[in-house]
């Protein structure tokens, strides 16, 4: 029982830190924290449902992440950006209110009820994990190498480590800061795109779905620290088995009280996170 | 009749609570409590939990509004504390994270649909004297924060505000002078929810979520801080604006009027926010 608990919550755990990942990128490029960053997951769930209606898995997939990545493109280049020099605070408030105007708009659309994919999928025996589960694992993994990789031995990379570190500096020296930011913007979109389709394969999808894992991601990204992808990654799985834990014992309010109470209580007495560097936020 | 004075009571309601916010709260301190609505609902869960669950009834219910003012008074606390380490972006993420806490709370504690059958106190149990009521402590409320804008000390807090550390070379307890003003405006805050249980005879959650936490922000920031007139018309427009759209599309249309007016409301923040940082009555941008 606890070894199953265990193994379904390292992989919802996953699930969260894929979709933190997508936070944190957003934050350490831009500073500001992207509410909307889980209504692109919304979004991309719904274009797969309607999608996957009409066309076969690999096509509805393909097409749905493409346009999940550009529309983060889109919110970036004519939203976020022109607002950027008012400071982070507009921006991140922006942010809000297009989640708010997103979940509004998929609401009248698809009104609120919940919608779910013809896809059924069997568990692979012996394991007890469905196949859409276990191939987030290796997706993870390989992505956060593969940035790790691009971030320390490319060119381009160093470049957004100079922009995460001195924005202003990097513009002064010619970094091309517009299109690195978008590029940075496009990985979050794809990484919301592939846990969009994974969570409407797995439990379908309702217009404020994402804001039930905007919390976790929220939670998992303050509470590991901000600026650390890896510190951000390990305490998304960690939450994914807290979670997991909490609704078998007790509840699903429970396991959202709990994590809110880990956020209230990091935020209070180490607000730089578990894992981050020390932040001048005084 | 019953239609203007129910609206005029609603407006009451969130007059005091807007005036908490960005009177008292935004205009006194400079932090942005984007999770005030935090405090309201905490107010009207107490008063919840007074009357539905320990059943106090008749003159006693002023007893439970007394206690969820002065608990909504103590919740205020954690975010006051919590400004002697952050500012700026992580003070909105931990306003945002109580709202959220005090949400998951309410829905445990009054299950999905929230409490109903609020007992009214005393005296107040007829619709027009909750109005005079509710119009009354908005009058005191916007009184006390008239006079202190015209108050000979008003410079301190406006130091305190801009300049921390200049404040603190003069002596003035920066400190103790912010975390009054957030138990100040957390206590309005709790009052307006507590008189909001008393208006709807229920908690309903709906009312609670971080949604409309924004959405009042968004008005406060409309309004303009530290201006009581521009606390008024961005009520007026809140109220008017829902009443509207709820009378626009009724029956089989009944669910497209609370995403219509989310719809409006996110517009109407990212404008405010982006172009009119001053507000519509504000002197000075947030």
């Amino acid at each position: 029982m606890i070894f199953d608990l265990l193994k379904f919550g390292f992989f919802y755990g996953i699930l969260i830190a894929l979709i933190s990942l997508g936070f944190g990128l957003i934050y350490n490029i831009m500073k500001i924290v992207d509410f909307a960053h889980t209504d692109r997951i919304t979004l991309s769930s719904y274009l797969f449902i309607i999608l996957n209606e009409y066309f076969n898995i690999y096509f509805s997939i393909t097409i749905s992440i493409l346009i999940c990545i550009l529309f983060t493109i889109l919110i970036e280049r004519f939203l976020y950006s022109p607002l950027l020099k008012k400071g982070t605070t507009p921006v991140m408030m922006t942010s809000f209110g297009l989640s708010i105007i997103l979940q509004s708009i998929l609401a009248l659309i698809f009104s609120s009820a919940l919608k779910v994919s013809s896809i059924s999928e069997d568990a692979i025996t012996g394991i007890g994990l469905y196949p859409r589960e276990l191939i987030l694992l290796p997706i993870l993994v390989v992505s956060i190498f593969l940035l790790n990789n691009w971030l320390k031995n490319y060119k381009l990379g160093k470049a957004i480590r100079a922009i995460v570190s001195n924005r202003e500096r990097a513009i002064f020296f010619n970094v091309p800061v517009k299109r690195l930011q978008s590029s940075i913007f496009a990985i979050s979109g794809l990484f919301a795109g592939i846990a969009g389709i994974s969570i409407a394969i797995g439990s379908g999808i309702t217009p404020t779905t994402g804001f039930k894992y905007m919390i976790f991601s929220f939670s998992a990204c303050l509470v590991g620290g901000l600026k650390s992808l890896w510190g951000i990654i390990i305490i998304g799985v960690l939450f994914g088995i807290l979670l997991v834990f909490a609704e078998a014992f007790g509840s699903a309010l429970l396991s959202e009280a709990l994590v809110l109470c880990i956020l209230v209580i990091v935020l209070l007495v180490k607000p730089e996170g578990l894992f981050g560097e020390k932040l001048r936020i005084i | 009749m019953e239609l203007i004075i129910s609206l005029l009571t609603k407006s009451g309601i969130y007059a005091i609570f807007i005036l908490s916010l960005n009177n008292i709260v935004m205009g006194k301190t400079g932090y942005w409590a984007v999770g005030h609505l935090a405090l309201f609902a905490f107010g009207a869960l107490i008063t919840g939990i007074m009357t539905v669950i320990l059943g106090i009834s008749g003159i006693f219910v002023y007893l439970a509004f007394v206690i969820s003012i002065f608990f909504s008074g103590i919740l205020s606390l954690i975010p006051a504390i919590s400004t002697l380490r952050i500012r700026g972006d992580f003070f909105i993420f931990i306003s945002i994270t109580l709202s959220e806490i005090v949400r998951v709370g309410a829905e445990y504690i009054a299950g999905p649909s929230g409490f109903s059958n609020i007992s009214r106190p005393l005296g107040l149990s007829s619709d027009s004297s909750l109005m005079y009521f509710t119009l009354l402590i908005f009058l005191i409320a916007a009184l006390y924060s008239y006079s202190m804008k015209k108050h000979p000390l008003k410079n301190i807090s406006i130091l305190a505000r801009v300049a921390e550390s200049s404040a603190l070379s003069f002596g003035i307890n920066v400190y103790n002078l912010r975390i009054k003003m957030f138990i100040l405006g957390g206590m309005l805050a709790g009052m307006s929810g507590s008189l909001f249980a008393f208006y709807s005879n229920g908690t309903d959650p709906q009312r609670f979520n971080i949604n409309e936490a924004i959405m009042l922000f968004a008005l406060a920031i409309l309004g303009g801080v530290d201006s009581i007139r521009g606390t008024i018309i961005a009520t007026i427009l809140y109220v008017i604006t829902i009443f509207v759209l709820e009378s626009l599309f009724r029956g089989p249309f009944g669910i497209y009027a609370p995403r219509l007016v989310s719809i409006f409301f996110g517009i109407l923040l990212i404008f405010s926010i982006n172009f009119m940082p001053k507000g519509i009555m504000g002197k000075r941008s947030i």
